[in-house]
């Protein structure tokens, strides 16, 4: 370990320059952003399902 | 059906020769380009002008090009609508296409000019998040899939409509209405719902947007190339792209309301109002690259002043001075005083060539004389590059074309909301309040 950079810095480092990590940040950035989206959609579609009063439409 | 719907379904419901006459020829078009980068493809990037030291030329000027024009879809949509600007709902679906195709063409450039398409896998195997292209890559691929939900979440009652309504359509149009209506039944919690998801994702898309030119910008920026390393090229470049966005627009926007009768609903107010915006983008243009080259024409460092005297007095003066004239000129000459559906056309013309040239003479010039002792290169393109950007522009018309073919041009439901909030505003002045009341409640 370089001892004038701390284990954060280090682990900082480690992640921004190791090769393939940044692979798989864009994958789970995308990832976490597909799914959002998915139930998002979901949510809009099971509005359908509740009445106006309310409760659950029959 | 009422004269809104009849008008927008008609395109949906029969096609003109005009129609298959275009279709031909952008396919034509897109044709030609695919062949030449199928020849490209066969005999390598050497039949193109790239070499040493130029490694970027058309491909990247179209990809920023492109990008760039992405921009005002979503953050003309996204900001007009987080301002209720209510003269934009004529508009939305028309900025939101602009962005979601322009954005899949320009993300194609990055394909076509890496001369192994395969490699670009390498980004995500050996991908390191110390490259700017890294950040490309994330920032663009979220701002398309953001861009593709925003397009179509306001889409889905209008889906429905057509589920309903356009009945007499080929089967598998049906089922894509049915499939993409997601079982929409029009209850007041499905809106409100909606419309608060729209709202989400307005709010959200704008920092997306504004995240992608500016990491564009930063593939250059983050070099230390002559020119390109420059710390204001973040807002030179998101300026840009709502420049040229607009100008995308206006010219989208006119040829939508001619060819589609929607002379109603896309008036001058539309014309008028954006023609502001674009006058405002313009001097901020302006501003952006006066204090660029002054900087570097005051600090006149040995390496930057022989990119700059390209650019001003050299082989590329004539881009360079083009460019000024579309962006600077033609704008303020043209709209400063009449902002009509002909004068915003004729002056976004002037601006889509003037930006794609400013994407080149940032381009192309510093490459030609880098840091390095080389001589100096020259940089020509080929029939090769010429062909897949009229191919690439060719592409884009056609995405359009067959979008606008297959689903409404006007977003419904948000056009018929804002003229019962144009009515309701116009009685406000004429109706005390116990009578306002009584009407909301009947």
């Amino acid at each position: 370990m370089n001892p004038k950079l701390g284990t954060t810095m280090e682990t900082l480092y480690w992640l921004i320059n190791t090769q393939t990590i940044g692979g798989l940040v864009v994958l789970a950035v995308f990832g976490t952003v597909v799914t959002l989206y998915f139930f998002m959609l979901r949510w809009i579609v099971a509005g359908a399902q509740v009445s106006d009063d309310g409760g659950h439409a029959e | 059906m009422s004269h809104l719907e009849q008008t927008v379904f008609a395109p949906l419901r029969k096609s003109g020769i005009g129609f298959y006459v275009l279709f031909v020829t952008l396919a034509a078009l897109v044709a030609w380009g695919v062949f030449a980068y199928v020849y490209q493809l066969i005999d390598g990037l050497g039949v193109t002008g790239l070499s040493r030291p130029v490694y970027w030329g058309i491909y990247l000027t179209n990809f920023v090009f492109f990008i760039g024009i992405s921009h005002a879809g979503t953050l003309i949509s996204a900001i007009l609508r987080v301002t209720q600007a209510n003269w934009r709902r004529p508009i939305t679906r028309i900025a939101e296409a602009v962005t979601v195709f322009a954005l899949c063409v320009g993300g194609l450039q990055i394909l076509i000019d890496l001369g192994r398409p395969d490699r670009i896998f390498n980004m995500l195997f050996f991908g390191r998040f110390q490259s700017p292209f890294l950040w490309d890559l994330t920032c663009i691929s979220i701002y398309l899939l953001s861009s593709v939900t925003y397009l179509y979440l306001p889409m889905i009652p209008d889906f429905a409509r057509m589920r309903d309504k356009l009945t007499d359509v080929a089967g598998w149009r049906k089922w894509l209405y049915n499939l993409a209506a997601l079982g929409w039944k029009g209850t007041h919690e499905q809106h409100r719902r909606l419309e608060i998801a729209i709202a989400i994702m307005a709010i959200a898309i704008i920092p997306i947007a504004v995240s992608v030119h500016t990491v564009v910008s930063w593939i250059f920026g983050m070099t230390t190339q002559p020119m390109w390393h420059s710390t204001i090229f973040g807002p030179y470049f998101v300026v840009g792209a709502i420049f040229s966005g607009i100008a995308t627009l206006f010219i989208a926007m006119a040829i939508m309301r001619k060819v589609l009768h929607l002379e109603p609903w896309l008036t001058d107010k539309q014309f008028n109002y954006l023609g502001i915006l674009f006058l405002v983008m313009s001097a901020f243009w302006c501003y952006f690259t006066f204090s660029e080259y002054l900087t570097t024409i005051y600090g006149a460092l040995t390496d930057e002043m022989p990119v700059a005297n390209a650019k001003l007095y050299g082989e590329y003066n004539w881009a360079f001075w083009l460019m000024v004239f579309g962006n600077a000129i033609v704008p303020f000459a043209v709209l400063l005083w009449r902002r009509t559906v002909a004068t915003t056309v004729f002056a976004a013309i002037f601006v889509d060539i003037g930006m794609w040239l400013e994407r080149f003479t940032i381009v192309a010039p510093t490459l030609t004389r880098p840091r390095i002792a080389l001589d100096i290169a020259i940089y020509q393109p080929t029939w090769v590059e010429v062909s897949i950007t009229i191919g690439s522009l060719a592409l884009f018309a056609l995405l359009f074309v067959i979008f606008f073919k297959l689903f409404p041009s006007l977003a419904l439901w948000e056009v018929e909301e804002g003229v019962e909030i144009e009515e309701r505003n116009r009685l406000v002045g004429k109706l005390s309040l116990e009578e306002l009341r009584a009407m909301e409640k009947a």
